[in-house]
């Protein structure tokens, strides 16, 4: 049984209330979405908003239907819970009192200086949406078309876009 | 120059691998149904489709619209609606499953049935607008109409609670679309006044009407979010 069956399995189980298969599921899944919330440039918001998802997954349990790939029914609602939570920031963030973000809280320094991670700040996020989804999450142009709700050949461009815009700001940065 | 592959890889490498899930991340456990296949959907959306129509066409007199039109008109303005109703149906089962196979542009499957129902009615209906009674009457038949739809949204709604939205902007147009396409059916068997001005304002309106309704519907939801 190969990964995407292993997670099909689980899920029917976590709809038939196995707390188990519940409890493997949120192992394999809840790192994904974190990484994934951490790669968009909200690491300091990546676990709250993989909390947030995941009490959403498991209120949503019942929109997923078997055998479909769970990934992209994963994704889709960690799309919808980030859109929805920097919709709540920018209606509340005009009575917010930008702060100092103490030592404590500064995400941590990566060991070797990052070049390429920097520069995904300069897409546009539809495109950096795609291109960690197709390198976090390990998953499909077809999975990833599911997931942001349009076409293989939408995500090809946007790949595609995402890659020219990386090597041009690679060369320039050399 | 990095290739595409390189400029991946060392991407993988820079990313943090994400946090192990917390304790007790897994609350209170019940079963739940599974999510509602694309032909579920679609038989809701038929059988709503056709108990409205047949169901109204029976409790409110003699079919005066359906025998006013040719064999050509009934069997054209029945396969548009029939047409109509299974794009709206496969915008709709997509938008309730996050993560679904996309099967039509959402946005294009909320303007194609009022787009399809104005042309087919300037195409085959006969133009012979008649002033006198054009509001008066015209006005009745939206009214009647917008009523239909809106009792039509109780089966929507039903179906809204199965699922879970990811775009609701997107899936109330389509829902809307879905409950002035009921409305303008009704109004297509049992309306007299088959012709094209009265068709294009007043029935087309009953559409636009549906549509509107539920695109500010999925507005107002979002805003309360």
């Amino acid at each position: 049984m190969d990964d995407k069956q292993a997670l099909v399995a689980l899920m029917i189980g976590y709809q038939a209330a196995d707390r188990t298969a519940a409890e493997l599921l949120a192992a394999k899944v809840y790192p994904m979405l974190h990484r994934f919330y951490g790669s968009l440039g909200e690491y300091e918001r990546a676990d709250d908003l993989a909390q947030e998802c995941w009490i959403r997954l498991h209120k949503a349990r019942h929109s997923y239907r078997p055998p479909e790939p769970v990934l992209p029914w994963v994704f889709a609602i960690a799309r919808h819970t980030r859109v929805d939570q920097f919709r709540k920031r920018s209606r509340s963030s005009g009575r917010e009192v930008a702060m100092e973000v103490g030592a404590d809280f500064a995400a941590p320094a990566a060991e070797a200086e990052p070049t390429v991670l920097p520069l995904l700040e300069q897409l546009p996020a539809s495109q950096k949406e795609v291109l960690l989804m197709l390198k976090v999450t390990g998953m499909s142009l077809e999975e990833v078309a599911r997931a942001t709700a349009s076409t293989v050949g939408s995500v090809k461009q946007k790949a595609h876009r995402a890659y020219e815009t990386l090597r041009r700001l690679m060369g320039e940065q050399s | 120059m990095m290739n595409e592959k390189q400029i991946l890889e060392r991407l993988e490498s820079e990313i943090r691998p994400g946090k192990a899930a917390p304790r007790g991340l897994v609350g209170e456990l019940t079963p739940v149904k599974p999510g509602l296949s694309t032909g579920a959907v679609l038989t809701v959306f038929a059988a709503v489709l056709t108990g409205i129509t047949v169901g109204g066409g029976l409790t409110m007199g003699p079919p005066r619209g359906l025998l006013a039109m040719t064999v050509a008109q009934v069997m054209i303005v029945g396969a548009l609606g029939v047409t109509m109703m299974g794009i709206l149906g496969l915008a709709a089962a997509q938008g309730l499953r996050p993560g679904a196979k996309v099967w039509v542009n959402v946005r294009w499957a909320n303007v194609l049935p009022l787009v399809g129902f104005l042309a087919v009615a300037a195409m085959i209906f006969p133009w012979r607008w008649m002033p006198e009674n054009f509001i008066a009457d015209g006005w009745g038949c939206l009214r009647e109409g917008l009523y239909v739809a809106l009792a039509s949204s109780g089966g929507v709604i039903w179906l809204v609670r199965r699922g879970y939205v990811t775009n609701w902007a997107g899936l109330a147009g389509t829902l809307g679309a879905f409950c002035g396409l009921t409305g303008a059916a009704l109004l297509h068997v049992m309306c007299p006044d088959q012709e094209a001005t009265h068709l294009i304002v007043w029935h087309g309106g009953i559409l636009a009407g549906g549509t509107l309704g539920g695109l500010l519907a999925g507005y107002l939801v979002l805003r309360g979010k």
